[in-house]
């Protein structure tokens, strides 16, 4: 789970626009690509016009960091294995088929015989085993995919076209690691003897996907071509065309003008759009979805778990009606974004959908509070103790996101009605970061990025709490250590989801945090786009197609 | 000091010299854009100084029960009754200044300074009385939502919430203007006139706290290196010189964009405006008094044992003062319009009407929002800059600028 | 003249070492170092060892790393522990457990991996106040050794649109500060020369007529109006026409609105070009002109008058010459004079000041660059932006100096 950063001054706020940024995927997060329709030939041709916010830094298929890059990724390259977009379960991707040991230690793949890389070479059981070796090398900076893997013991060639991949511990995401984390790249192409050689690739670009590297040209755009003899059903698009329009402002021009096809909104930008095309005058002839995606993950308020006063799961409950959810989305949102109560993306089956967000309710707080120990003794407005001290906190906020601002003032004022004193005080990134390392903030406001499936143990387990794992809030609960273990090491996912389901309770009685709101992508398209299908895990570009009188210049080659 | 008289057949005798001073003042009384410009610049402080009466939810008077209250003073913090104190004792400075020159003439001590002393003294005690014996009930007590069960309750004129909650939010998201919100209301449903009321407190505190500090520092560095001279002349003209090279939005930007946003947003403001534009009355004052010690009648009194400071004080530093008061009144607008760009560039979250206008830059239809900031820093801007070049004028004669 | 030029141009040098001292200075002893935030929002944030070590290849390659100069160096110490020779490593075990309170003995895998998890910890606590000002100076000295040699460091945060030669053939954009800067600074000299052009060809006219008027309608009128005009902020200008002026906005749609160039400007003619990039300029140009008017007009009205008033004038109004060739004849030229010097020496002021309407209208200028660097901490481009400016600042002052001297034959210079 990634933490969401960004500091910019974009209309949305940086923390709406670092989860747009994920949201800016116009493909699905690793893993998740879809087999091809068959096009006819018709069909075929036309290019694709998008844009990213920011140049990536490269485009290296190991070691690159961005989300950019991993979106180009997902049109050159491919893992072994694929979930399927709408019943999320497992496909084969360059494996054709597997299995796994009952102790769910050792997975084997069976390479597809057809599976070819974009020269024609066949993708053999070495090539895996080199992406591997590759990426646990120490000094291939694939920091960030390796982590992953820490717990694996080895990715074994044990045939021509046969890998195995043997883990030390079960892990329910051991076999999700191991077949869709990994980009398979060609051993004879990237071959390497000093490792800062394969560190300083950035365009070397051979895979088995769909699609091939043209060209990057640097503040201008970055180009892919249709690869004809791609080894399955071929892609309908001759050229994708990604710009690089770094204002929000410029991004929507383009699109009404028809330079782009398709662009990921903010808030403010989706409900413009919407006028513009409710405006019959305006002439606009332009589509708009708006779904709940995996990667955009949730909006959360953080309260200090290990110490008083919100080490009392009745005083953090209290804090949660304090917070109108229904009013933050519909306003300061426009209406985009749903409540949630749990730390799962709303769509996965983790995620126990009968729990229901605690409403907005002041009196309700108050009498949450008094059970606590808290209210107003000496008739002075402010809560106090038992002990006579008043009900006093710090917010610790982020300086350079305005959603946050506006939420804490809101949540401040709404404090200080019902007796609560609060200050507040903001950090600019680096330096908020080393108060959440230190556990010192009472009360904060953040976000995490979702996965489809993701395994809760990093953010919520009590281990996690000394060093500097990610529970920065110093939750601890017996119960809920107990649930995660067990399901890390459950392969079965009906099992494991139940117990998911009984975490998710857990949390909600115990609110460790107050759960804001999930975001929802916002996409505008072009109209020509055609076979555009909304599945459960979003949109696929690589699946569309443009028809012939709608493309622009000649066919094939041209824009 | 007396009028000059008019002498039976017609010929006016000029009195006792008249001061720098009333001559500059008598100059600007003619002038109705400076008058206009002081008129406004006070009632800017008026607002601001009296803003829990104007907007706000707490009642400026109370009856429940039979027992009558006046919340709106029991909440206003010491630091508001200090700025409160100051400006009534600053307008009351004429009155005192009058009493002093009846008292006597005489090249003494000037009306002036001795009027500033009196109330200077008397502010600081009451300050430090304020802060040591009293401390402010900021506790909420839902006044607006029991208005009817009060016998009797005078709110201010705009009756809203200084800060919103969440039910403001869903009842007041971005009205337009109306009866009950005369400029509308913004993002999280605050009230935008009293953002702007309040704001007069932010724009007028930046103004004159940082041009006070960079006046001091300039003056005070000024002086040295004029009375000085030597290798400290030398070594502050180089450190000015510094200061000067740097574009001073760039260095600011930078300066500002290093400071911890955990330091006071306000604070970082004026601190960094104060402190990097003193190069213009350091070189003013400096060059006033190289000037004067070059004049025959300052040789003359130290040859007659006058020591030099005391020479400067009396005639550098007012005559000195005339062009650096124009520069520090184009300084305070030239700081109420930094400000804004500051928060424009995202470096400075202040609750301001930079802040303001830069957010309603974002929803250009919301209009009221944005025009209302707007307005609010042309007329500021513009009413100093008025003043400043009416005093420019008023002194031309005199010295060239 | 000549040795009052190379005087002055010998004196920039302190000058600008002080002014970018001073800079270093401040920017150093900040708190909130953001490479690692930086790289967090790069990675994710998934490894923190690994954030710290890639943090600290980049403070390395920005000279940022702080010294401890008392000899608590620990990786020093862990080093002779790896590759000294016997005593030296009983030495180095001694100072390590004498500094860290650790009894790892000569144990070094237990060092490392104890370092390797405290480290960041435990270096904040080496560096005392004394230990940083001397890091600063540290620095500085390094920037300056590095910068006098050609070497000005690579940006964190940015990259030029220009590509350069790579030693491997290929084709890559650089970070190198002046490169950066190289890219931009044409753009916002052009905006800003313009612009003082145009204020020049606007205000003069307008002063001068105020100063013949004098006292007059148009005198009063013109200052008051010019006067309100320099109390519009840039912002709600510029906010302005883009709303009312611009295209996407709510009213006439004659402008673009970001940037200089049309996408496809490229591909245009000359004649094309060129209009394309004319119609960019002309708001941003019109933000950054209107607020100038009020100076240069008052500059002029001022200059002409004093003019009007001196012995020559009076001189050739005896003479009887026409009212007309005194005032344009003989007035005219003096009072340019100050008013042309004027506008050499504030050109940086108003170069930095553009920063606004640059930001405004999203062109690719110097003001942005120095502004995103200033946030990230971006040293080196902070540092040549200093420069950059100091630099600019002086040659418009020795400029403006040496046209009033050259003009002025009174004035002479040792």
């Amino acid at each position: 789970m990634r933490r969401t950063t960004e500091s910019s001054r974009s209309a949305a706020g940086p923390l709406a626009r670092a989860l747009l940024c994920t949201a800016a995927v116009l493909c699905f997060t690793p893993g998740a690509a879809a087999k091809l329709p068959a096009f006819t030939p018709e069909q075929v041709g036309g290019t694709l016009r998008l844009n990213f916010n920011a140049e990536p830094q490269t485009l290296n298929p190991l070691t690159s960091r961005d989300a950019y890059a991993s979106y180009i990724h997902d049109y050159i390259f491919e893992q072994l294995i694929e979930r399927n977009p709408d019943t999320l379960e497992w496909e084969p991707m360059l494996a054709e088929r597997w299995e796994v040991s009952d102790d769910g230690l050792t997975i084997t793949f069976h390479l597809d015989p057809k599976a070819r890389f974009s020269d024609g070479s066949p993708v053999t059981a070495d090539d895996v085993v080199f992406t591997y070796e590759t990426m646990r090398n120490p000094k291939i900076d694939a920091f960030r995919i390796a982590s992953y893997f820490q717990m694996c013991e080895a990715c074994e060639k044990v045939g021509e076209r046969t890998v195995r991949f043997r883990w030390k511990e079960p892990y329910f995401k051991s076999f999700e690691v191991s077949g869709a984390f990994l980009n398979i790249i060609p051993k004879r192409v990237y071959a390497f003897d000093d490792p800062e050689e394969f560190n300083n690739l950035s365009t070397r670009l051979v895979g088995s996907g769909p699609f091939l590297f043209d060209r990057w040209t640097k503040g201008q755009e970055l180009v892919l071509v249709r690869h004809d003899a791609y080894w399955r059903n071929q892609a309908a698009l001759a050229r994708v065309v990604y710009r690089f329009i770094l204002n929000p402002r410029a991004v929507v021009q383009a699109f009404l003008s028809g330079d782009l096809d398709y662009i990921a909104l903010s808030p403010e930008w989706w409900v413009k759009l919407r006028k513009l095309k409710d405006d019959p005058r305006a002439g606009y002839d332009f589509r708009l979805m708006k779904y709940s995606a995996p990667g955009n993950g949730y909006s959360y308020i953080g309260w200090q778990n290990a110490k008083p006063p919100f080490d009392d799961p009745r005083v953090r409950t209290a804090m949660t009606h304090l917070v109108d959810r229904r009013a933050v989305i519909d306003k300061l949102l426009y209406g985009i974004g749903t409540p949630v109560t749990g730390p799962f993306w709303t769509g996965s089956l983790q995620y126990d959908a009968g729990l229901k967000p605690y409403a907005y309710d002041p009196a309700e707080a108050l009498r949450l509070l008094k059970q606590a120990g808290w209210e107003d003794r000496d008739g002075d407005g402010w809560l106090d103790n038992a002990k006579g001290e008043r009900f006093a906190f710090e917010f610790t906020g982020i300086s350079d996101s305005e959603f946050q601002r506006d939420v804490i003032r809101l949540l401040s004022e709404e404090c200080r009605r019902i007796g609560i004193d609060v200050s507040v005080r903001y950090w600019e990134w680096s330096v908020f970061v080393t108060h959440l390392d230190n556990r010192s903030y009472q009360a904060t406001m953040l976000a995490w990025t979702g996965t489809i499936e993701g395994d809760p143990f990093q953010v919520w387990h009590s281990s996690q709490i000394e060093g500097r794992g990610s529970n920065h809030m110093s939750f601890r609960n017996a119960e809920a250590d107990r649930l995660i273990e067990e399901a890390r090491a459950t392969l079965d996912p009906a099992k494991r989801n139940a117990l998911y389901h009984r975490f998710h309770r857990v949390l909600h009685e115990q609110q460790p945090y107050t759960f804001v709101e999930e975001r929802e992508s916002l996409r505008a398209l072009a109209p020509r786009l055609e076979g555009v299908t909304l599945h459960r895990l979003g949109l696929d570009t690589k699946e569309w197609w443009i028809p012939k009188d709608k493309r622009l210049g000649g066919e094939g080659s041209a824009p | 000091m007396s009028e000059a008289e008019k002498r039976d057949d017609g010929a006016v005798l000029s009195g006792p010299p008249k001061s720098y001073g009333t001559i500059v003042w008598g100059q600007l009384r003619k002038r109705p854009s400076a008058m206009v410009s002081i008129a406004v610049i006070v009632l800017l402080g008026a607002v601001g100084v009296f803003a829990p009466l104007l907007g706000g939810d707490v009642p400026i008077r109370w009856v429940e029960n039979g027992k009558v209250s006046w919340p709106v003073f029991h909440q206003m913090t010491n630091l508001e009754y200090v700025a409160l104190a100051g400006f009534l004792l600053v307008l009351a400075l004429p009155l005192t200044m009058r009493l002093f020159r009846r008292g006597g003439r005489g090249v003494g001590t000037s009306p002036f300074a001795r009027a500033m002393g009196v109330h200077l003294l008397v502010w600081l005690l009451l300050a430090a009385t304020l802060f040591l014996a009293r401390a402010p009930d900021r506790a909420y007590k839902a006044y607006l939502d029991r208005r009817a069960q009060a016998d009797g309750a005078w709110f201010p004129p705009i009756a809203y919430p200084r800060d919103p909650g969440f039910k403001e939010l869903v009842e007041n998201f971005y009205e337009a203007p109306s009866r009950h919100h005369p400029l509308g209301t913004g993002r999280i449903g605050d009230d935008v006139l009293i953002g702007i009321i309040y704001g007069t407190r932010t724009a007028l505190s930046i103004g004159f706290v940082a041009v006070g500090i960079s006046l001091a520092i300039g003056v005070g560095l000024g002086a040295a290196s004029g009375y000085f001279g030597g290798w400290i002349d030398l070594v502050l003209m180089r450190v000015a010189e510094v200061f000067m090279l740097i574009p001073g939005l760039v260095l600011i930007i930078i300066i500002l964009a290093v400071i911890p946003a955990s330091f006071p947003p306000i604070w970082a403001v004026i601190l960094v405006l104060g402190v990097t534009r003193w190069t213009g009355s350091f070189r003013l004052m400096r060059a006033e008094i190289l000037r004067i010690r070059g004049e025959d009648y300052i040789t003359a009194a130290r040859a007659l044992g006058i020591p030099t400071w005391r020479l400067l004080l009396r005639h550098a530093v007012p005559n000195g003062l005339a062009p650096i008061l124009v520069g520090a009144t184009f300084g305070i607008a030239g700081a109420v319009f930094l400000e804004a760009s500051l928060a424009f560039l995202g470096l400075v979250q202040t609750a301001s009407w930079g802040t303001m206008l830069n957010d309603g830059r974002q929803h250009l239809e919301y209009w009221w929002v944005w025009a209302s900031a707007g307005a609010a820093i042309f007329v500021t801007v513009f009413v100093y800059n008025l003043l400043g070049e009416a005093i420019r004028d008023a002194i031309d004669p005199r010295l060239k600028i | 003249m000549k040795t009052y030029l190379a005087k002055r141009l010998l004196l920039m040098v302190p000058t600008l070492l002080g002014m970018t001292f001073l800079t270093y200075a401040i920017v150093r002893l900040s708190p909130g170092e953001p490479i690692e935030a930086w790289i967090r929002a790069q990675t994710g944030g998934m490894d923190p060892v690994s954030t710290f070590q890639q943090a600290e290849k980049i403070r390395a390659r920005l000279g940022l790393k702080d010294h401890n100069y008392w000899g608590d160096d620990v990786e020093t110490h862990l080093e002779t522990l790896e590759k000294g020779g016997d005593a030296a490593k009983g030495r180095a075990a001694a100072e390590l457990e004498r500094i860290t309170g650790k009894t790892f003995a000569r144990d070094i895998d237990s060092w490392k991996r104890w370092w390797d998890a405290n480290r960041a910890d435990f270096e904040k606590t080496l560096i005392d106040p004394l230990e940083k000002a001397l890091n600063v100076f540290h620095g500085y000295g390094t920037w300056v050794a590095h910068a006098v040699r050609g070497d000005l460091g690579k940006s964190i945060k940015f990259e030029t649109s220009i590509t350069f030669r790579t030693p491997d053939g290929g084709q890559s954009p650089s970070g190198n500060p002046f490169w950066l800067f190289a890219e931009r600074v044409p753009v916002t000299l052009t905006l800003n020369v313009i612009a003082e052009l145009l204020i020049f060809l606007i205000a003069i006219p307008v002063g001068l007529t105020a100063a013949r008027y004098r006292g007059r309608l148009f005198d009063r009128t013109s200052t008051f109006l010019l006067l309100a005009l320099w109390s519009i902020p840039a912002i709600l200008m510029g906010t302005l026409f883009i709303a009312l002026l611009c295209r996407g906005g709510q009213g006439l749609e004659w402008f673009p609105v970001s940037g200089l160039h049309s996408d496809d400007a490229d591909k245009l003619g000359w004649g094309a070009y060129l209009a394309d990039l004319l119609w960019h300029a002309t708001l941003p140009v019109v933000c950054l002109v209107y607020g100038g008017l009020a100076y240069l007009a008052k500059l002029g009205r001022a200059s002409l008058l004093e003019n009007l008033r001196a012995d020559f004038v009076r001189t050739a109004r005896a003479k009887g010459l026409p009212e007309r060739r005194v005032v344009y004849h003989h007035a005219l030229r003096n009072s340019l004079l100050p008013m042309i010097t004027t506008m050499v020496m504030i050109l940086p002021a108003m170069i930095g000041g553009s920063v606004i309407v640059e930001s405004l209208f999203s062109i690719r200028g110097m003001g942005l660059l120095v502004v995103d660097g200033a946030k990230a901490h971006d040293i080196p481009v902070i540092m040549f932006g200093t420069v950059l400016y100091g630099f600019l600042t002086l040659v418009a002052l020795l400029g403006g100096d040496v046209l009033y001297a050259w003009a002025d034959p009174r004035v002479r210079y040792e």
